[in-house]
């Protein structure tokens, strides 16, 4: 897997010698929380060599001297690993390879643990503990949810449990940063930290009683669940009702996104309306000019555009999640997965493939059955991503106009429901199938779902969150969907005309406008794009579609700014007018509107099927370890998308 | 199976404190227990054992160490523990609430004390009585007959459910234990 650490800015290099912490413990015992709260914005990522299991770490000051480095480890409930990413712990706290061979070399061995133990969930998180002792790393306990703890009536003595622990014991609240402060100087001092004189027994029977008896000995009270959550539950997890709420809570947001967004669309719309203004005005090399306000404006421009929607996406995600909605979504959901023979956990995946399919690929890895992991692999690139988004916008807004409406809802805003339902709806189905056909069943291991109480999301963490995709999604437009629009740029504009020959076509030379669409109808990619009309005649593409389509592998906003950059040299006004007003240029359709309706139709099927991201395919053949699965989903889902968006068109001729 | 976990003692690293069910045994002094637990104590490798309401007080020979001996001593004390009839515990009401006494003014009880700038000590007057004693800051202070009281009384109530109060002189305090147990 060549160098471990690509991707990760060299982290270890540049680490060596510091002292190393690991974070240890269950998932949501507020991990991330405390990793990020110490070590800041100062965090990489990379991977575990020979795994794709992403590997966090940054570096904190404990003191005026000393620099430490921090590491993420994957939540965990034991050491005896189910899943990949339960075997990452395992690997990394194996002290007794140190350094064994080249690949252990590799894996920084930690040199003191800070383990997190959520106080609700007391008696589920000390056998950890007991484990993690045997490793025989320095073990300082973190205690989180102390407040969560009080405000539903548990108890619990913390000088007695670090007497029992024989270890020390520091409670941190998220949020509160005196806890981080008493954790720093403790860490400073980790070549002190105290040991527990006896080590904990490791018989499961023997760690039994041991737990009860610390648990006794610090006056341990478990938390009783929260009246105001278990009334909020008792509604929201009903199987009917429940679903309801559900789908209706998804139904309003994607009316805010038309009547929200929107508005702050047209702002960014206008904002590149002026950047192309002012390169028309000032900028009089003819080729920089058309660069400029083709693929720049027009095309990464019109990306841009979406920047509202993506914003509004991840705020909502954010605040479902921060609430302790989501959580509820994937046990609702968990009922009706385990109908077709999927657990909760694959659920879990699926619903990170809303933001992205790669992190939902790579949640398959807390899957403990590599069958499971298949089948939800090939669901979850049908999830409705975030790179979609634009996609559908610019159809379903071309399909309909700003005042449409269905009842008293927005018909935008109604048919992108649809649309994510859709999606949805074939993921499950799809990864139901794979299930039937790769497995003959066999036991479902267990599976803990937290349900953490409902809360007040926290601005902070939302905004992190919202940040942190806002972020990527920039990074995606100035990088990958950038370098595509461009070379599309010069695919489009290649080869250059001599104006004898547009004189000969009948152009008017004299219009700029006229040039650039004679040189793009006539450009290599035009050339591909009609070689590959073939295909797609039958949807009702012609080759600007096909191009669209093409250069769409690269990432699914390309689309967009493949169309855009078409526009833009058509009518560099009003790009978005020129797209509805595109006509079918030459063919037995000649003169039709390119983006009439049933076009449309088979466009929007055609993407919520196709697996138009080659990220997908490489993240797809790493998690699964060879190049089959990848081409069984490209393949699938291909076919499925054709005769999908086939039967889409010929529907919606008939109807419309 | 019997419930337990050691815990270390904060001045004395040849001791543990083993936390077992209140109950199990009665409080005094170890003279001899069942099984493999006995036969430590018959060869020396445990010089003492002390019982308290909710601990059993095991002393390492000085020249082992617990990180060695420990989990083996577990085990013995763990099958000992099944068999509570067939231990010889002598009453020891004095040394058994001089032990506990001390335990928590070296503990969290101490720490507060020594926070308000004071100081303690304890002593073990007459077979079944101790006698704890304030000094430091605490000596002039009109409050500090309530503050041992309330701090140091309610933790030891909780170790030694049978706790009386005998004696209180300003700063000075005799406690025994109630019944002594036998």
């Amino acid at each position: 897997m060549g160098h471990a650490h690509h991707g990760g800015g060299g982290s270890t290099t540049a680490n060596i010698g510091l002292k190393r912490f690991a974070v240890v413990g269950s998932p949501n015992s507020g991990k991330t929380t405390l990793f990020n709260a110490l070590t800041g914005l100062h965090a990489k990522t990379g991977n575990y060599p020979g795994v794709t299991v992403a590997r966090f770490e940054g570096r904190m000051r404990v003191d005026e001297r000393d620099t430490v480095v921090v590491e993420d480890l994957p939540g965990t409930y034991s050491l005896d690993p189910i899943s990949p990413d339960e075997q990452i712990v395992v690997d990394v706290l194996d002290t007794d390879h140190r350094g064994a061979d080249q690949h252990r070399a590799t894996v920084d061995v930690p040199d003191a643990l800070l383990v997190l133990l959520n106080a609700t969930t007391l008696r589920r998180s000390l056998g950890l503990i007991a484990q993690l002792h045997q490793t025989g790393l320095p073990i300082c306990v973190v205690l989180t949810f102390t407040d969560d703890l009080a405000r539903r009536q548990g108890r619990l003595d913390v000088p007695a449990l670090t007497r029992a622990l024989g270890v020390p014991v520091v409670p941190v609240v998220a949020g509160h940063r005196d806890g981080v402060a008493d954790l720093r100087h403790v860490m400073a001092e980790s070549d002190t930290w105290s040991t527990p004189v006896v080590a904990p027994p490791t018989d499961p029977a023997e760690v039994t009683a041991w737990i009860e008896s610390v648990l006794a000995s610090c006056d341990y009270q478990v938390p009783e669940v929260d009246h105001r959550t278990r009334r909020i539950d008792a509604v929201v997890l009903h199987p009917a009702i429940g679903t309801a709420i559900f789908l209706l809570a998804m139904f309003l947001f994607f009316q805010t996104i038309f009547t929200v967004a929107a508005p702050l669309q047209g702002y960014v719309e206008a904002g590149f309306g002026w950047l192309g203004e002012l390169v028309a005005e000032h900028i009089h090399i003819p080729w920089l000019s058309a660069f400029l306000s083709q693929a720049v404006i027009g095309g990464v421009g019109s990306v841009l555009v979406f920047l509202p929607q993506i914003v509004l996406l991840f705020v909502l995600i954010a605040v479902l999640e921060g609430t302790g909605y989501l959580a509820r979504a994937a046990f609702l959901m968990d009922r009706v997965m385990a109908r077709a023979g999927l657990e909760g956990r694959a659920f879990v995946a699926l619903l990170s493939s809303v933001a992205c399919a790669i992190p939902g690929i790579m949640a398959t890895r807390s899957l403990p059955s590599a069958k499971d992991r298949l089948a939800t692999m090939m669901g979850a690139p049908l999830m409705t991503c975030s790179a979609r988004l634009p996609v559908y916008i610019l159809l379903v807004s071309i399909l309909l106009p700003a005042g449409s409406r269905i009842g008293p809802f927005s018909g935008r805003g109604v048919v992108m429901f649809a649309l994510y339902l859709m999606g949805a709806v074939s993921a499950m189905l799809v990864a139901a199938v794979f299930k039937k056909f790769t497995s003959r069943g066999g036991p479902v291991l267990p599976f803990y779902m937290e349900m953490p109480p409902y809360q007040v999301p926290r601005l902070k963490n939302v905004a992190a969150e919202v940040w942190a995709a806002v972020s990527a999604f920039l990074r995606k437009v100035t990088s990958i969907i950038m370098t595509t629009t461009v070379v599309l740029w010069v695919l489009l504009n290649l080869p250059l005309r001599g104006e004898a020959e547009m004189m000969a076509a009948g152009v008017d030379t004299g219009s700029d406008t006229a040039v650039a669409a004679y040189v793009i109808d006539h450009s290599y990619a035009a050339s591909v794009g009609k070689a590959v009309e073939p295909v797609f005649a039958p949807l009702g593409f012609d080759w600007r579609i096909n191009i669209g389509i093409l250069s769409s592998l690269a990432a699914r906003e390309v689309f967009v700014a493949t169309l855009g950059q078409v526009a833009a040299a058509e009518n560099p006004e009003e790009p978005a007018a020129a797209l509805t007003e595109m006509r079918v240029q030459d063919g037995p359709q000649a003169g039709r509107l390119l983006f009439d309706a049933p076009t449309i139709a088979a466009l929007l099927v055609f993407f919520m099927y196709a697996l138009q991201c080659m990220s997908t395919v490489g993240v797809m053949r790493r998690e699964s370890g060879s190049w089959k699965w990848p081409a069984i989903a490209f393949g699938y889902m291909f076919v499925l998308a054709w005769v999908l968006a086939l039967a889409a068109r010929t529907a919606v001729a008939a109807l419309w | 199976m019997i419930a337990l976990h050691a815990e270390r003692v904060a001045a004395d690293p040849q001791a543990v404190r083993w936390v077992v069910p209140a109950g199990v045994l009665p409080a005094g002094r170890i003279h001899s227990a069942p099984g493999l637990l006995g036969e430590l104590f018959a060869d020396g490798s445990l010089s003492a054992g002390l019982v308290e309401s909710t601990a059993v007080w095991l002393w390492l020979r000085d020249d082992l160490l617990w990180a060695a001996h420990g989990t083996a001593v577990q085990a013995a004390l763990r099958d000992a523990l099944d068999a509570p009839n067939n231990w010889t515990v002598e009453p020891a009401p004095g040394e058994v609430l001089a032990r506990v006494t001390t335990d928590l003014l070296d503990g969290s009880v101490g720490d507060f004390i020594r926070s308000h700038g004071g100081s303690v000590s304890v002593q073990q007057v007459g077979p079944d009585r101790v006698s704890v004693q304030l000094g430091g800051a605490c000596e002039h202070c009109p409050a500090a007959g309530q503050t041992l009281r309330s701090k140091l009384m309610d933790e030891l109530r909780r170790r030694c459910p049978d706790l009386a109060e005998v004696d209180r002189d300003g700063t000075a305090l005799t406690l025994a234990l109630g019944s002594g147990p036998g």
